[in-house]
């Protein structure tokens, strides 16, 4: 990301965010997250709008995680969003895998920073 | 210098937020196309903070009223927009001949994106993370370049030379020159209504060491005179025996 590297202390985030409104954001994603990555096991229609969907939010959250301070968010959503892109064109089961693993790690630090702040 | 009301006219539904400090006068005005509302808000709170006054819409096509209907210092463009790539609208806004720089900023990390954001007319790249200190330093770098080392297009009437792409447009349609043919074009465009010699053009043209025949540049002209022409070009080629050519814009006065 351009050399920066992240300032994960509080008075650098509420500066970025005075009104708090991207770690609401990150709030919504958390559960957002969490619905898609029921719906991933399940193969079918269901799996690909969830793909679909989940590539989408990762997309954004790589964007703008970073950009606020959260750089281990925007990594991991970075890392989600490329396995994610390649499993919607060939869900097989290891890419499926590996991009529950890598939901899983990105809402744990979704919650992670959630609780925090 | 704007027309507010018409960038913001209801019947283009637009929404576009001003957002700025205390005062606004004689600050460089910019326009932020984002449609990710955090990010949109966290660059113009840090524009605003720098002295900016910020509009901020989050549609292409509002981004194409605004643009049109103001002059702005600098545009920073999101190539991810709801109802219409980034790219598409930058090309737009050039066709439409609006100059203001423009700062893409994107979350597509290839080189063959950000490659493709500056041919497409864009004047910097940002790629998404980014650094705020990073983001004012390229914002502060764009507004200082002088207005001349801004755009490498030249322009008259509806003919717009691009250094940049290498190519020639006629009210944005392509044209098909050769090399030497587009060189010339660009010579005559710079120096619009002025004569240019024919030993100039040679120069232009030729190096020490080529061969040049006696007719190549009458050659060149007449194949540059009819493809304006086809094209529909407001300006016309005009020949001096013995002295040169002028590119003379229609509506002109040849004397000029």
């Amino acid at each position: 990301m351009n050399g920066w590297k992240p300032c994960p202390d509080k008075t650098a985030l509420a500066l970025l965010d005075p009104d708090g409104s991207f770690l609401e954001r990150l709030q919504q994603d958390r559960e957002a997250l969490k619905a898609l990555l029921e719906r991933l096991p399940e193969e079918g229609g269901d799996r690909k709008t969830a793909l679909t969907k989940l590539e989408k939010l990762a997309h954004r959250l790589a964007g703008a995680a970073g950009t606020f301070g959260h750089d281990a968010i925007g990594e991991a959503a970075m890392a989600l969003e490329d396995c994610v892109a390649e499993a919607a064109v060939v869900p097989t089961a290891p890419l499926i895998d590996m991009a529950i693993e890598k939901a899983g790690r990105l809402h744990g630090l979704l919650n992670k920073a959630v609780e925090e702040t | 210098m704007v027309n507010r009301n018409a960038a913001v006219s209801p019947a283009g539904g637009m929404a576009l937020k001003e957002e700025s400090g205390p005062s606004t006068i004689s600050r460089p005005r910019i326009l932020v196309v984002e449609d990710d509302s955090d990010i949109g808000g966290l660059l113009s709170r840090e524009l605003g903070a720098l002295g900016y006054t910020v509009d901020r819409v989050e549609l292409a096509e509002e981004a194409l009223l605004a643009a049109t209907a103001t002059v702005y210092a600098l545009l920073i463009v999101d190539l991810g927009l709801p109802d219409r790539d980034g790219l598409d609208l930058v090309r737009e806004m050039r066709r439409l001949l609006i100059e203001a720089p423009i700062l893409m900023l994107t979350a597509r990390r290839k080189v063959e994106d950000r490659v493709l954001g500056l041919s497409s007319g864009a004047d910097d790249y940002l790629v998404k993370p980014f650094a705020i200190p990073e983001f004012r330093a390229r914002v502060a770098a764009l507004l200082r370049r002088p207005a001349r080392m801004r755009d490498n297009r030249f322009r008259a009437a509806n003919i717009v030379v691009d250094r940049d792409s290498l190519e020639a447009r006629v009210g944005g349609v392509g044209l098909p020159l050769a090399r030497k043919q587009f060189q010339l074009l660009e010579l005559l465009v710079r120096r619009k209504n002025h004569m240019t010699p024919k030993r100039m053009i040679e120069e232009t043209l030729y190096g020490f060491n080529d061969e040049v025949s006696p007719n190549s540049i009458e050659a060149h002209i007449y194949k540059l005179r009819n493809v304006l022409k086809s094209a529909g070009a407001e300006a016309t080629i005009e020949t001096r025996r013995g002295i040169g050519y002028r590119l003379v814009l229609h509506g002109d006065s040849v004397e000029g």
